[in-house]
């Protein structure tokens, strides 16, 4: 069956076919997606095998192959970020976040440039690590991140703006207390 | 810094954080040519071949084809409504679809429990709290309490007569507020140290002493979990000291006394359980395995609930699995038990972040959902009534 045909036309074994050369292709980008955005090896294994039986069962609801990766994107962001909210459910925000960042607390004195941005990246909020993620690791476009993440370009520019905002401050923290 | 310059950083990050070169696990390629041949050849042999979280994921179709059948053959009584039944949800013990006595185990009303939930809700939508709330165990008389500080969840009491929740001091430091089943502030604990923010949420079983998360803005290596008088905030004593670049998370006091915990990284992340005495001494790890909740002891202080994944489980002070509660495909966690121990409260989703509560025995049965909603229902204690 051709790529080209639409995802829920053919038989039961052409479907499968068709999903399984897809998602091969895709399946590294995928992972090294859902590490950037999770930071964690097993974590980012976990949900892109998640993605995978999700994708699965919802092949035949796309009709066009050829956007089979942005389609397939959505859905793995959407398991990162439950599992990002799963993680810190216990947690609140103002705790984890605002004052252990604006103390840089979460800094060690010896931590070098790498580990302070992987320290404030780490406290970004679950929907503002993944339009860092997008943004900066997957170079996307705005509108192109927004079709990933299913909402308007203007949310994704706003949490940009705020992710790096969030970031300047963590950063800054870290900067005086000299771990920079 | 400009924006370009932490642009520049960021590109350089994900750069050296990611190896574009680097594989997907061969495991994943695996699953896929296995979900693949699997399909291809017929469903019950995609059900048998794949491993259990692939099980679990498709379990919610077989659940919601056998609540149908249940339904026909029940009859016509199922169509009437339920006070707590205001949405679509899976599995026919979720879906007890009436009142009215009925000869299926799986269809019968929630049963009247003792105490009461308090939980906090996100309205993801918004991406916003939307607050703390109690309410009855079948899904009734909601109630919200106003939080004088932060979202963060709150703890009854032993007693249900009050509800420890972090709060905001003055200095901007994080501190505890001390409420009452309605909100009003009881009282706010003083912190005896210049430095330490200190907000504690977990009680002893007498209620004398309260156990805290604490953490120093100047000095990281004060980071661990302290306990103090539940009345005033005074005598307060470390518990842990919490390794560099490490958290560690109360979780519960057991009827001896004794504390468990999650060490894992400080964003929250899973991490094994521990324990360590209340009046203070060793701690000690109880778990090699990884969990994603801090522990929560059962009443007489030999089972611990706690989860991984999607998965709940429960174990014994040994640390082994005793059981792991079907989970009906969905996604469950953060359970805590009943005040007679009979029963675990918990939440529950299917995807994304729109977690319901839902109530069963601890093995996993008589399962029924408390209340559903469109939000995104976490962090639930489960009290003594007031």
């Amino acid at each position: 069956m051709s790529d080209k045909r639409s995802a829920g036309v053919g038989s039961t074994a052409e479907r499968a076919a068709a999903f399984a050369r897809l998602a091969d292709h895709h399946l590294d980008a995928a992972y090294h997606l859902a590490q950037a955005i999770l930071r964690d090896p097993s974590e980012a294994r976990d949900a892109t095998h998640d993605a995978l039986v999700q994708a699965f069962r919802k092949w035949s609801s796309l009709r066009d192959p050829a956007l089979f990766e942005r389609w397939f994107d959505r859905i793995l962001v959407n398991i990162c970020r439950n599992r990002l909210q799963h993680a810190t459910r216990w947690r609140a925000t103002d705790i984890s976040t605002e004052v252990g960042l604006a103390s840089g607390d979460h800094f060690g004195r010896a931590a070098d440039d790498h580990e302070v941005l992987g320290d404030a990246i780490a406290t970004l909020s679950p929907d503002h690590r993944m339009v860092v993620a997008l943004r900066y690791y997957r170079d996307l476009q705005v509108d192109e991140i927004a079709a990933r993440l299913g909402i308007p370009s203007g949310t994704v520019q706003s949490r940009l703006h705020y992710a790096l905002k969030h970031l300047h401050r963590a950063i800054g923290a870290a900067d005086a207390k000299g771990t920079v | 810094m400009a924006d370009h310059d932490l642009e520049l950083r960021l590109y350089a990050w994900y750069r050296a954080e990611i190896d574009d070169n680097q594989s997907a696990p061969s495991e994943l390629r695996t699953d896929l040519a296995t979900l693949a041949e699997a399909a291809a050849v017929s469903r019950p042999r995609l059900l048998e071949r794949w491993r259990f979280p692939v099980i679990v994921q498709l379990a919610p179709f077989a659940l919601a084809t056998a609540a149908v059948v249940v339904a026909l053959v029940i009859g016509m009584n199922l169509l009437l409504p339920r006070p707590n039944d205001v949405g679509p949800s899976i599995g026919p013990s979720a879906t007890p679809a009436t009142p009215a006595p009925s000869p299926t185990p799986s269809v019968a009303p929630p049963p009247v429990l003792e105490g009461r939930l308090l939980f906090s809700r996100r309205s993801e939508a918004r991406g916003t709290w939307t607050g703390m709330f109690t309410i009855a165990t079948d899904g009734s008389d909601e109630q919200q309490v106003l939080q004088p500080g932060p979202d963060a969840g709150g703890r009854w009491s032993t007693s249900g007569q009050e509800i420890a929740v972090p709060t905001t001091l003055p200095d901007g430091r994080i501190g505890t507020a001390i409420l009452a089943a309605d909100g009003t502030v009881l009282r706010i604990l003083e912190i005896p140290d210049p430095t330490l923010n200190v907000g504690c949420t977990v009680w002893s079983p007498d209620d004398t002493r309260l156990v805290c998360e604490a953490w120093d803005n100047g000095d990281p290596a004060r980071r661990g979990i302290y306990a103090v008088s539940a009345a005033d905030g005074s005598n307060l004593v470390r518990l842990t000291e919490s390794p560099a670049g490490i958290g560690d998370f109360p979780g519960d006091v057991s009827i001896d006394g004794q504390l468990v915990f999650k060490r894992g990284p400080v964003d929250g992340g899973r991490g094994p359980l521990w324990l360590v005495p209340l009046a203070g001494g060793q701690p000690v790890q109880l778990t090699a395995d990884s969990y994603d909740d801090p522990g929560r002891f059962n009443p007489d202080g030999q089972l611990i609930a706690t989860s991984v994944r999607t998965q709940l489980a429960i174990l014994g002070r040994d640390g082994i699995v005793v059981f792991e509660p079907n989970n009906q495909g969905r996604s469950d966690f953060g359970p805590d038990w009943s005040p007679d121990g009979d029963w675990i409260v918990f939440s529950s989703g299917v995807t994304g972040p729109f977690a319901d509560l839902y109530i069963s025995h601890p093995d996993g049965s008589a399962r029924f959902v408390v209340k559903t909603t469109a939000d995104n229902e976490i962090a639930v204690d489960w009290g003594r009534a007031p």
